[in-house]
Formats: C-alpha cells, structure tokens, sequence
C-alpha cells in the first residue's frame, strides 16, 4: 500500500486506467462467454428438440400400428448426427419401444426404459444433455421420445469464443497502455509543476516564487492560478502578522489581568464545591448526546459515552475513593448503576423534565458495598441542540431514611401491640372528640364498624344518663386514675368500663389514648359484696336490738325476783330456818349476778345503739373524772394512778369515759395478792400505729391516708398479767381467763373496750406476762373525718 | 394390509387372463383390428362433402356378419379422429352403406363382395375388408393375419379414386400396396 502511495502520479495515472479499461474488458468479455455458452445450449437444446419432434412425427403410426421395426429404421438413420449418442422411444407405459446407440458408445440406462415421471423436458448432465418429447397424435399420448446429445459440440463452440475474446483482450489492453500513457500528461504535468514550486517554497520560505506555465481554465488550470494567488495572499499575510506580533504583546499585559480575575472566580468556584456539605461531580459526555434522540437511545448514549471529569472530597468519600482524582474517567455505570431500574427511570425524568432533575433519590452501593440512599439533584448542559455535561449534587439520605424506617418499624410494633391488646384503646381528637383511631379488641367488643366510629365521639358510647356527666369531664381527664362509666355496645347491650386516659399527639394532633377494661365482672361480684355486707350489717343491727331488748326485758322479771326474794327473806328470814336461809342467800346472789349481766350486756349493745357524735375531747379531763369515781376502789386496794400528759381528740366522751373507767378498772382488780397496785396511764401522738393485734385488721378507715395522726393511749399495771396467747379471747364478750370465785365481773368489760376502740376506728391490743403486769394499748385517730361523724349520725338516726 | 391387497390383485389378474386364454384367439384378433380401424380414422383424411357440418363424427358400419362381438363399439367409444367423435353402426347391404366413412365388410360377404363395392363406387368410403381378394376386388384396406400379427394391405389406386388421403406414415406399414401410380388394375 505504501509502495502505491510513494508512485508519482504519472504511475498512478497509467495504472488506473489500466486497471479500469482492464476490468472493464475481462467483465465484458466475461459477459460474452457466458452468454455464449448460454447460446450455445440453448441452440442445441432446440436442435434436439427439433430432431425429437421428426421422430416423434415418424413414429406416430409405428407406434399407432405396434410396428417397432419402423420405428427402429427411423432411429437407426441418427448414425448420419455423430453427437446424438442414444435415442429410445418408449410406449405410454415407459417400455421401449425401439431404440438407438451409437456404434462403440457405452451401454446405457436411458434405453431400457423411459426413467419414471420424465416425459417431457430436458436436462443436462456433465457430459452430455438428454431431451424428452411426448409423442401426441390426435388428442392421445402414444409414447416418448428421448434423445441423448453429448456435448462435444457445445465445448468445441466455447473454447472458439474464448480464444477470439482472449486476442480482442490482449490487442485492447495494448492500446489502453498506449493511450494511458500519453493522456497522463495532461494531468501530471500541472500537479508535478506545483508539487516542485510548493517544495521550493517551503524549502526557501521564498513567497515570490510562482508556476509559469498556463494550463488552461480547467480545475487544474485553477488550481495552479489559485496556488499562485494564495502564494500571493501569504506574502500578505506574512507582512501583516509581523504588525500583529507587535500587537500582541502589548494586548498580553492586559490578558494577564483578565485570567487574574478568571483565576479568583474559578477559586471561589472550586472552594464552593470542595467545602460543599453535598457531593458534587461533573459528568463529561463525549462526544456529546443529540437532545432530538428518543430518551431510550440518550439514556443508552450517556452510559457509553459518559465518565467522571471532577468530583469534589465528599464525592470521593461518598464512593470509597481516597482522592478525587482517583474517580476521575470512571464510566458512569459505576456510578449510578445501570442494573438499577429506578436509576433509568430517574434519567428518563431527568431528560423529560429538560435535563433537570431535583430532589431525587437513588440507590447505590458505596467503597465498601453498602447500600446508601442519595438524594440526587442533575442539571445538564446543553450546547448546540447537544447535552455535553451534568452537573451532580448528592447528598447521603441513608441516616435519615433509616431513621425514617426504624420510625415506621416502631409505629408498627405499636400497632401490633395496639392491635393486640385484648383491653379496646381509642384515640379521640382533644378538640374535636371525633374517634381517630381504635384497635381491634375496641371493634370485636363495641361492635361498630370503622366508618361509624370515625363519625362517632366518647359521649356516643354512653347510656342517656351519663352523657352530662361525661361531658362535663371529659375535657379535664384525670390522667392516671381509672375513672368508671357505662358503656353501650352497637347491639344495645350495656358494659361497665374503667377508663384510663392519657394525652398523646396522634399525627400531629393533640388527642386523647383511652385505655378501657370491662369491669362489668368486677363490678357484679362488688355489688354482690356490697349487698351481702348490708345484709350482715342488718343482721348485726338485730342482734344488738335483740340484746336490748331482750336484756331492758328482762331486767322486769329480775327485779321481781329480787323485790319478792327481799320481802321473803325480811319477813320470812326467821321461819325458814338455816337450810332456806342459805338458798335464798344463793338464789338472791345469783339474781344479783345476773343483773350485772343484764347491765353488762346492756353496756355493750350501747356502745353502738346510744353512741353520741364525735367531738373534741379531753382524754386528761375523762381521765380524772374517773379517777374521781374510782376514789373509793383506790383507798380499798392501796393503788397509785400516775397520769401523763393525755391529748384532745375526736372521740365519744362517754364512750372514752367508759373505756378507761374500764381499762382502769381492770388494773385496779387485777392486782397481785398484798401488792398494791400502780397504775400508768399514758398517750402518745404518732403518725401511724406500730402495730396491729393479731387477728385484728385496721378497718377501711384506718388505711385511709387523710386519717392524719393517731393516738396510742395506754394502761399498764404492775397485776397479775396474763399469756398473750389469750390475747384473742379476753377481749371477746363473755370470756374471762380469770375464775369468778378469785375475781369478781362478768367478762364484759375488754369487749366493750374494743367496740369503742372500733367505733373510733381504732382498735385496741395488750402486752403482757403472767404475773409481770400487763398493758393495755388502745390506737384511735387524732382527728375523725366529717363523713365518719355523718355516717355515725345517719347511723343513730336509723337506731332511733 | 398391503399384502393383503396385492394379494387379491395378483388373485384377479390370473383369473382375467385365464378367462382370455379360455376365450380362445378369435376376440384378440379382432381387438386388435377394432384398433386398427380407429388408427385408419386417424391416418386417412376425408374430403370435406364427405361431412354434413364440422360436428358430423366419423361413422365406421359393419356390414355382414359382425365378428367383433362389441370389441369395435368398444374400442370406438369415446375416441376422436381429426376432431370428429367416432360412431359404430351395423349397416344392411344397400344405401345405408354410402353414408358411412368408414365401412368393415365381413368375411360372410366374401361371395358378394364385388356387388358391395360396386354399390359404393363414387363416394368416400373406406372400405375394410379380411379376405384374400379385397384389395383385388377394388376393396380399399385389407387385413391379413400372419405369425399371429395382425398387418394390412392397401390398395392405393382405390382410396385415390374415393378422394381418401392415406397417411405415408400408415403406407409404410402395410404389408403390401397395390395400384401405387398404376391407375386402376382391374
């Protein structure tokens, strides 16, 4: 090739024209051997057609008449056609009929029998064409004609074109040569002509120099002219760029200034985008993508021919590089990743929208292959009707998308919670009381279905009767404090509820979380107590009256006895004689006994049936006021009363008279043989008692936190003492531990004491060793509430 | 199946050519003569009075005893000659016989056979005929049975008289032609 390249031109010129008339005439020539050979079938295929036809013709009656022996007369006179190597007819059935080979030919298939389906046409074989004709005769197929045709002539007719073709080729070719090589001239010279001015030129930088000769106006001609003048326009412009240079200089003071300007705003540029929190980068599409292209085809375009030019830090960082520059050139397939759909949909937007894109998210993979969210924003160039580069901005969503996602990941195991919960929750909106939201447990168990309930507020669920009250409240629900209502279900069916609510923001509203459980249970086994207490309670209340009546009663018939056994014995005393002196001693002793009973029992069914209101009382003030009754018992026994400082309570003044005058009591006649008795009588202030008796719970009241402080009031002695093992019976009525014979009372007193002590609220308990003396406790509250005092009240009233 | 099939043919095809060999020479002979006489209708041209119109067929009468036993309707029925369908018709000796193209004269009228011809002098019929002295008698076509070959006579000077074009392809094949430039030889 470049052995045709270093020819001169006159070569070349030659050559081609060679070449050209030579292809031409080898093509031409081709032509006419070919059509030729196409001819000299064709002609002898019609020749044998011909010959075929003759026989057929001849062989019309033979065949007619079955005389194959004229037939074979007919075929035998082919001798006089050397080419015609066989010829058969054959009947109708394909037997042959009469047939013909030429002497010293070679056996031959095509006589014994006419090949199946061949009746009419022709076909050449390699060495020889071989022809079929029908033989017809008024309207009927008689038989077959084949004739078999070597091909010496057809050869011999072909190689005689081909020799005339190969003398016409050689004789033209020589005259191309001829004539090419004189032609050349006209076009060589000029081209010669300049190609040694112009290496002159360059070689001497001489621009006078120019071709002499004129070749005329053709486009040689012209071109030596234009040569010659623009040899002329360089001589010009040699002369002016001289000036120029001149120019220049001084125009390059002031370019200095200008890039000097251009430098600080390509500073400011590169600071803003290397400070930038956002990682930017330049994506370079070369060449450059045609906006008119189908989006499919730019998208296709901008993965083949886009890379990476610049990337600021954060870019780099954002893709695991460690310097920009290391991104640079990468294909844009690794970094907005082209398996991604979402990707190719985002490009697709962003040639739609005009080569903008803003806010838009992707998914990619960073350095070490985690997937992050990036919030991409695309602006694109376009000059010349050509998107030449994208500007990138992205910033790394992922923290905040997972932030996002953990927050709905937790907004639905809230809600599965909420869900799931047997107990039904609402939300209502705190202004608008409109239901927001309820979990399953609130549809199964209230039977309304979502729409409804949207359209519903808490006051719908409640009976006619507890809609004022729960409208006046629930605005200013007690948060942290069940609060009790009536519930309707959508069948009608009603359910008592505690409901416990609670604020919350319910998207972005401030609503109302309410927590309801079905007390309905609860609430029917409360009433069921409430019920069953009432009813104890009345049966306590008969059984006292019963006490006191049946004791006031009975004091009647006593006093008979008492009053007739006085009589008796004054008037009767002498006639009775010692035996009946002695009974009526007995039976007037038990009569007297059995008045202290009466009087007792009578005592401790007052405690509640003539108990006063409360009020403040001195506890020292009672306490002398007994003292003073007690004078004579004191001066009997010898016994010292030492009285501490005693407090002002809430109590029953003479139900607190009692006590002491009972607990002191006690104290005094349970003193050890020849030891007289001394007794402390004492109160203390405290803010809750120590403890309790066994057996004995602080009532309802004790536990209530308002009581405030107590009062521990006690009574020690230095007596006889008991096992605390007793500590049970001896404040129950009747029980004494003592036998009557040693000391004398009824059993009543410490049962009274507790029935005041309870009344009070309190309760009462005792320390104690046998023989070590023993102290009495009774625990009551400072201060009685009003709503005790009013059911002490209500109490006596339904007594009376 | 296929077995089966050739089976039967080979079954029917031995019991037709038994029934051929049973029929004895006779029939084959004059198959072959019934072909003839379509070929003649083929190789012989009529002048154009012989024909009422252009759709007349080509009548071929037998006249005396009829030896062909419907070989020549069969072998008529259906064929065609220069365009004009061939008919097979008995004929009595007498007018009836001009008006055929073609007329086969029985062995059995051998005796008459002069008074035959005569009667159709002056019109183009050819005349057939398979006796000895046909041809001589002024009869056109004669066949004559040699070697079990069936071959044929013809008398040309006698077609030229009844204005009959016979074919040189069919001269060719006779066995003998008379009259041949010699004018009439009786």
């Amino acid at each position: 090739m470049s052995r045709w390249r270093n020819l001169p031109i006159k070569r070349k010129l030659v050559l081609m024209m060679l070449l050209v008339s030579g292809l031409t005439m080898v093509l031409a020539c081709a032509g006419i051997v070919i059509h030729e050979r196409q001819h000299v079938r064709e002609t002898m295929e019609h020749d044998l057609a011909t010959l075929a036809e003759i026989i057929a013709a001849n062989s019309t009656a033979d065949l007619s008449f079955d005389d194959p022996k004229a037939t074979k007369e007919t075929l035998d006179s082919l001798k006089d056609k050397p080419h015609i190597v066989s010829a058969s007819v054959f009947r109708p059935d394909g037997a042959t009929f009469a047939s013909y080979l030429r002497a010293g030919a070679a056996d031959h298939r095509m006589m014994e029998k006419r090949p199946a389906g061949m009746i009419e046409g022709s076909r050449f074989d390699h060495d020889s064409l071989c022809l079929y004709r029908q033989i017809r005769f008024s309207g009927e197929t008689l038989g077959t004609v084949a004739l078999e045709s070597d091909l010496r002539e057809l050869d011999g007719r072909l190689m005689e074109s081909v020799r005339i073709v190969f003398v016409l080729l050689a004789g033209a070719s020589l005259l191309a040569l001829l004539l090419a090589s004189r032609l050349q001239r006209f076009i060589s010279e000029p081209i010669q002509a300049l190609a040694e001015t112009a290496k002159e030129v360059s070689a001497t930088k001489n621009y006078r120099v120019r071709v002499e000769a004129d070749y005329g106006r053709d486009e040689l001609g012209l071109l030596v002219d234009g040569f010659n003048e623009m040899l002329g326009q360089i001589q010009q412009r040699e002369e002016a760029l001289e000036q120029r240079n001149h120019e220049l200089k001084a125009e390059n003071l002031q370019r200095g200034q200008s890039e000097a300007a251009l430098r600080q705003s390509e500073e400011r540029y590169r600071a803003l985008v290397t400070q930038s929190s956002d990682a930017i980068w330049r994506l370079e599409l070369e060449p450059p993508v045609p906006v008119s292209l189908p989006p499919e085809e730019q998208i296709e375009w901008c993965y083949r021919c886009g890379t990476l030019a610049e990337c600021n830090d954060v870019k780099a960082q954002m893709s695991g590089a460690a310097d920009p520059e290391e991104l640079v050139g990468t294909p844009l397939d690794k970094l907005l990743r082209r398996d991604d759909a979402r990707n190719i949909r985002n490009l697709r937007v962003f040639i739609k929208a005009g080569y903008r894109l803003v806010d838009t998210e992707s998914f990619e993979t960073d350095g070490a292959g985690r997937p992050r969210n990036i919030r991409n924003n695309l602006i694109g160039i376009v000059e010349d009707d050509s998107l030449v580069r994208i500007w990138i901005r992205q910033r790394d969503v992922t923290a905040r998308r997972r932030a996002e996602e953990a927050a709905r990941a937790s907004e639905i195991r809230y809600r599965m919670l909420f869900d799931q919960i047997a107990d039904p929750i609402v939300i209502f909106d705190k202004v608008t009381h409109y239901f927001l939201d309820f979990n399953a447990s609130f549809l199964r168990i209230y039977g309304y279905s979502a729409t409804e309930l949207r359209a519903m507020t808490p006051l719908d669920l409640h009976p006619p009767e507890e809609v004022e009250m729960v409208a006046g409240i629930i605005d200013q629900k007690n948060t942290g404090q069940p609060l009790s209502f009536t519930h309707l279900t959508r069948a009608g069916g009603r359910i008592a509820v505690e409901c416990l609510a609670s604020e919350i923001e319910y998207q972005g509203r401030p609503a109302w979380i309410t927590i309801i459980r079905d007390i309905t249970e609860r609430k029917e086994a409360e009433e069921k107590l409430l019920a069953f207490t009432e009813q104890l309670k009345r049966s306590n209340r008969e059984l006292e009256d019963f006490a006191f009546v049946a004791s006031h009663d009975l004091q009647e018939p006593l006093r008979k006895v008492q009053a007739f056994g006085d009589r008796l014995k004054a008037k009767y005393g002498d006639t009775l004689g010692e035996q009946g002196r002695d009974y009526l001693g007995r039976m007037q002793s038990a009569a007297e006994r059995m008045q202290r009973l009466i009087n007792d029992l009578l005592t401790f069914s007052r405690v509640t049936t003539k108990a006063q209101p409360f009020r403040p009382t001195d506890l020292g003030q009672i306490t002398r006021d007994v003292l003073a009754d007690l004078e004579v018992r004191l001066e009997q026994t010898a016994g010292r009363v030492l009285v501490g400082e005693l407090p002002v309570i809430d109590a029953d003044p003479l139900q607190m008279r009692q006590l002491l005058q009972n607990l002191i009591g006690n104290a005094l006649k349970f003193h050890q043989p020849g030891v007289p008795p001394v007794i402390r009588v004492d109160a203390l202030v405290i803010e809750r008692p120590e403890r309790h008796p066994p057996g004995h719970l602080p009532g309802r009241r004790a536990a209530d936190p308002d009581r405030g402080q107590w009062c521990e009031l006690s009574v020690a002695d230095n007596g006889i003492g008991f096992d605390e093992k007793y500590l049970d019976r001896i404040f129950t009525i009747f029980q004494r531990l003592q036998g009557r014979e040693q000391y004398e009372g009824t059993g009543v007193g410490l049962a009274v004491c507790r029935k005041i002590a309870d009344r009070h609220g309190g309760f009462i308990t005792a320390q104690s060793q046998p023989g070590r003396g023993a102290k009495f406790i009774v625990a009551l509250p400072v201060r009685q509430s009003v709503s005790a005092n009013e059911q002490q009240a209500k109490a006596m009233s339904r007594e009376r | 199946m296929t077995g089966g099939v050739v089976c039967l043919a080979l079954v029917i095809a031995a019991f037709v050519a038994a029934r051929a060999a049973a029929a004895g020479e006779k029939p084959d002979e004059y198959r072959v003569k019934a072909a003839f006489i379509v070929n003649f209708a083929r190789f012989v041209e009529w002048p154009n009075e012989a024909f009422a119109d252009a759709g007349s067929p080509i009548i071929v009468g037998v006249v005396g005893d009829d030896p062909f036993d419907g070989a020549l309707g069969k072998a008529l029925s259906g064929r065609t000659a220069h365009g004009r369908s061939l008919v097979c018709r008995r004929v009595k000796v007498g007018p009836e016989m001009r008006a055929c193209h073609l007329l086969f004269i029985s062995a059995s009228e051998r005796k008459r056979l002069k008074q035959l011809l005569g009667m159709l002098r002056e019109t183009s019929v050819l005349t057939i005929g398979e006796v000895g002295e046909f041809t001589e008698s002024g009869g056109i076509i004669n066949f004559l049975v040699a070697d079990n070959r069936v071959g044929f006579e013809v008398n040309v000077g006698a077609a030229e008289e009844a204005r009959l074009k016979i074919s040189s392809r069919v001269l060719r094949l006779a066995r003998e032609v008379t009259g041949r430039g010699g004018g009439d030889p009786r």
